[in-house]
């Protein structure tokens, strides 16, 4: 989960699609956190890996799973101000790395059939139209493709495991 | 057999359809099948194994006399009227998955209502890898291109839909008693007799097709040994044999009625009618298989989405969204 720390009322002064970048760009350099200063303005950006949920605050802010950001946190000295953020457009999802989200609230299932082996797994290249994963309600076998070829870079969900509409299943690195 | 095979033997038996009851010479047939004259003898000599009426004519051709109960094309269209559910129907004698084959069609366009039926299924499919006995000629083995306008969300409720379909083609034509068991096994005194299995291609807000896969035991007269106890067919449970044609007809027509419902008002109309026609519905103390787990329970009524809640020995109340149910056995602990 990230927060981020700036003077709540200057946040304008420093673009939103600039610290989305620099977000992404923090996690695609695998940093687990970092500081910028700019006109004024500081932003401290930390990351805890490993998190599978995201939690969306009351009033909440579109979160973009490929970026599991706790919202975006606003704290300060004198942070009374709750005024609702902008919402995170769906474009935060950069165009390297692309999250498959489940289509349906069902059961996820990395393999055809309890004793096959998994349809993908992370490290695989994978190809746009490739079945990923299987997701299940009431006998309904809903095959997840992947929209994209490239590398499949993180698993969400565990066999077996209830999954809700949305929710994000897989990354892939796009190539 | 290869599919090509299956495919021209089912030509040959539509070509015999089409011109029953008068003589059509084998020089035709071969020249429409594209192939020798002595594959076609080869080939009528099958269709009578299957229980196909044919009488060789000598020097001439074949003449079929007698049809059996072959989902062939012409005759359940003639079920049909005008429905637009079956238009376009691919038979097959045999296949290895009227599912698979359907899904295939889906994916290269195949436009809604289009219905693959086979007389028998190789590896007749069930849920998780499990498999559907499909003994040749005896059950409706039937899959139906379905492409509705409706969120992937209400895709599951199709299968509900595709339940109260056969349950409703069945009441039609026999007065037995039957029961669903969450989500859509259809029985008869505890043993199942229609199992339905779908498969669905959809993004984030658009259902791209459901091929919905459903199995009937209709004129079966015994099951192998490790599901006897498991399931039963119309003919076990009437004594008597039943139109797999017409069967076959009206369960398309009404799963044609029920998708188109469901479009205009919703799902909780197929909720609601499910809700009154299952005993499972609520209630009902049941054994809950669900993701490698289980546990004892009592049914409370289905959601919006028509998934299963349970409520728990200890309290809790469960949604279940896939798994199988099955009447607990043990009594109610007495409190």
């Amino acid at each position: 989960m990230k927060k981020t720390v700036a003077k709540p009322n200057e946040v304008a002064a420093m673009d939103m699609d600039e610290i989305r970048r620099l977000i992404d760009l923090g996690e695609k350099k695998g940093l687990s956190e970092f500081e910028v200063e700019k006109s004024g303005v500081r932003v401290r950006i930390k990351y805890s890996r490993g998190a599978e949920f995201i939690r969306v605050p009351p009033g909440g802010v579109a979160t973009n799973p490929g970026v599991p950001v706790e919202g975006l946190v606003q704290s300060a000295e004198n942070s009374v101000s709750t005024a609702p953020l902008p919402p995170v457009p769906e474009e935060l999802e950069d165009k390297e790395r692309y999250v498959v989200k489940s289509p349906i609230v069902g059961t996820f299932y990395a393999s055809p059939d309890p004793t096959a082996p998994s349809f993908v797994k992370v490290g695989d290249r994978v190809k746009a139209g490739q079945v990923l994963c299987i997701v299940e309600a009431m006998k309904l076998m809903n095959e997840i493709e992947s929209e994209v070829s490239g590398e499949l870079i993180k698993v969400y969900v565990e066999n077996a495991q209830p999954v809700e509409y949305g929710e994000p299943l897989f990354a892939i690195r796009v190539s | 057999m290869d599919e090509i095979t299956v495919r021209k033997i089912d030509k040959l038996l539509n070509l015999m359809v089409d011109n029953a009851t008068v003589v059509v010479s084998g020089e035709k047939i071969a020249r429409e099948l594209n192939v020798t004259r002595s594959q076609v003898w080869q080939w009528v000599e099958r269709l009578r194994n299957l229980g196909c009426e044919i009488q060789g004519v000598p020097a001439t051709g074949y003449r079929l006399k007698k049809m059996p109960d072959l989902l062939a094309p012409e005759l359940v269209r003639r079920e049909l009227g005008t429905s637009s559910f079956g238009k376009t129907i691919h038979h097959f004698l045999e296949i290895d998955s009227t599912n698979d084959y359907a899904t295939q069609l889906a994916i290269s366009g195949g436009v809604e209502g289009t219905v693959v039926l086979a007389e028998g299924q190789k590896s007749g499919r069930g849920r998780m890898g499990r498999q559907w006995y499909s003994e040749p000629l005896k059950g409706i083995y039937c899959s139906v291109i379905l492409r509705p306008g409706l969120p992937p969300a209400k895709g599951p409720l199709l299968t509900l839909a595709a339940a109260l379909a056969v349950r409703d083609a069945v009441c039609r034509m026999t007065d037995l008693k039957m029961d669903i068991r969450w989500p859509n096994d259809l029985m008869i005194g505890g043993k199942k007799f229609c199992g339905i299995l779908a498969e669905m291609s959809a993004e984030v807000g658009r259902i791209r097709f459901v091929v919905m896969g459903i199995g009937v035991n209709v004129n079966h007269t015994s099951f192998p040994k490790e599901i006897s106890h498991l399931a039963t067919s119309l003919k076990l449970e009437t004594g008597k044999t039943w139109s797999r044609i017409e069967l076959t007809g009206q369960m398309l027509k009404r799963l044609e009625s029920l998708c188109r419902e469901m479009e205009k008002a919703g799902g909780q109309g197929i909720i609601n009618r499910w809700s009154e026609i299952s005993s499972f519905a609520e209630h009902k103390r049941v054994e809950v298989h669900s993701n490698g787990t289980s546990f004892f329970g009592e049914t409370a009524g289905l959601d919006e989405n028509g998934f299963l809640r349970v409520k728990r020995d200890d309290g809790c109340l469960e949604t279940i969204y896939s798994g199988s149910i099955a009447e607990a056995n043990e009594p109610v602990k007495e409190s």
